[in-house]
């Protein structure tokens, strides 16, 4: 198996073969995250193929002083968050800091919950809501680096952030109690 | 009854989830490729072949110039060859009467190539020597190779059967050398030497075996114009 310096070389090289490998090699883990952070499989198609383009624009860039894998997480992070821009994420700023605390007990219910179903539940959160429970529970960017990159306040991103929760908090309590309903 | 776990919503999505992959469809990587861009291709390992066979002619051409160099100064005769041949030429193109003969010259030739020597320094001043042999010839070479500073020199190459003496000039400081004559009391061109090559040394080497005893004027033609070198009085 090629290593990934190996592979990157082959691809500065113009080689095809190299290039197909290299997007085989990434492809479904980046996928799986351009699918958290869009709404529909079709969005999550569209910023992964922006993403590797990007991502072969600059290959010859990068100087291997860390992670592949987590240089092109990068850059599909930065191409999700321009892409969710694009489409008017809009941004309720709060002037106060929401610290509901969101714990679920993990019953045999939604233990039973497939990932499929979690991913769904995630990509059904609001856009703004969606991209902050990404950025900080997923990548462990802190709120102050959000707000820097979204352009917000430090109180906004911890707000979206517990209201995100919150919403999954109800869809799992909801799917709970369904599971608990009484059979008549 | 079972034990349930109190979790934090976003730590139990992230524990779930965070290795989650998918294939993206079949028909992504197409639309991807099309977009590659075309790298410039890095050629470094053509440019190293390339300055190796740059450094590995060019070590060819030095060892070759160091080889005709050094051929020319092992075998100065090639030079005195081309210097006799002159000289007959110079001899078969006068009508005017001369002391070497055409045989002659051959002689001269042959004895040249076979018992050239570089010359060897007697005095400052010019001198004549006769000598029928040889002897410590290689020690006179060397003294010369680290002496020469003289004008012009006689010296007698080969045994006693078959003598030749060649009067030498110095050719340094001398430009474009057309013609070296001999002229006699008569003013007559006895010797005439056409386009003289200078030996290793850098000397003109002129062949007087048969010149008959008596004084004679040495001329050196260069760029047009007539040098009278020196009178000289042979025995």
């Amino acid at each position: 198996m090629q290593t990934d310096k190996e592979i990157v070389t082959a691809c500065l090289q113009n080689n095809s073969e190299a290039q197909h490998k290299f997007y085989k090699r990434f492809a479904s883990k980046m996928f799986g995250i351009c699918l958290r952070f869009a709404q529909k499989n079709n969005q999550a198609e569209d910023i992964l193929q922006e993403g590797f383009i990007r991502v072969f624009g600059n290959l010859a860039k990068f100087r291997f002083q860390g992670s592949l894998e987590g240089w092109i997480k990068r850059i599909m992070i930065n191409v999700a968050i321009d892409y969710i821009k694009k489409f008017g994420m809009h941004f309720e700023e709060l002037n106060e800091e929401i610290t509901e605390q969101c714990d679920i007990f993990e019953d045999e219910a939604i233990s039973r919950l497939s990932v499929e179903d979690l991913m769904k539940m995630i990509q059904n959160l609001p856009d703004n809501k969606r991209l902050i429970f990404n950025l900080y529970a997923y990548e462990g960017y802190h709120h102050k680096e959000i707000a820097e990159m979204l352009g917000i306040s430090v109180m906004t991103s911890k707000s979206q952030y517990c209201k995100a929760k919150k919403i999954l908090q109800e869809q799992l309590t909801k799917i709970k109690n369904k599971s608990y309903e009484p059979v008549h | 009854m079972s034990q349930f776990i109190k979790t934090d919503v976003g730590d139990f999505f992230v524990n779930r989830t965070k290795n989650f992959e998918k294939s993206p469809p079949d028909s992504m990587w197409e639309s991807i490729e099309r977009q590659i861009p075309k790298y410039p291709v890095t050629d470094s390992g053509n440019s190293l072949i390339k300055y190796l066979i740059a450094g590995i002619s060019l070590s060819v051409i030095v060892m070759g110039i160091l080889l005709i160099y050094y051929q020319n100064i092992s075998t100065p005769g090639e030079k005195s060859k081309q210097s006799v041949s002159n000289t007959t030429d110079a001899l078969q193109n006068t009508g005017k009467p001369v002391n070497v003969t055409l045989n002659t010259a051959t002689a001269i030739n042959k004895t040249v190539l076979k018992n050239i020597v570089p010359v060897k320094k007697e005095t400052e001043n010019t001198s004549f020597k006769s000598s029928a042999a040889n002897t410590n010839q290689n020690e006179k070479n060397t003294d010369n190779i680290n002496s020469a500073k003289n004008n012009e020199d006689f010296v007698q190459h080969g045994n006693t059967s078959n003598k030749t003496i060649i009067y030498s000039i110095n050719a340094t400081g001398l430009k474009d050398v057309t013609e070296i004559y001999f002229e006699n009391n008569k003013e007559e061109k006895v010797i005439i030497v056409k386009n003289p090559v200078p030996n290793a040394f850098g000397f003109f080497e002129i062949d007087i075996s048969k010149l008959a005893g008596g004084t004679y004027k040495v001329w050196i033609v260069s760029q047009g114009n007539k040098k009278f070198h020196k009178t000289e009085t042979f025995k």
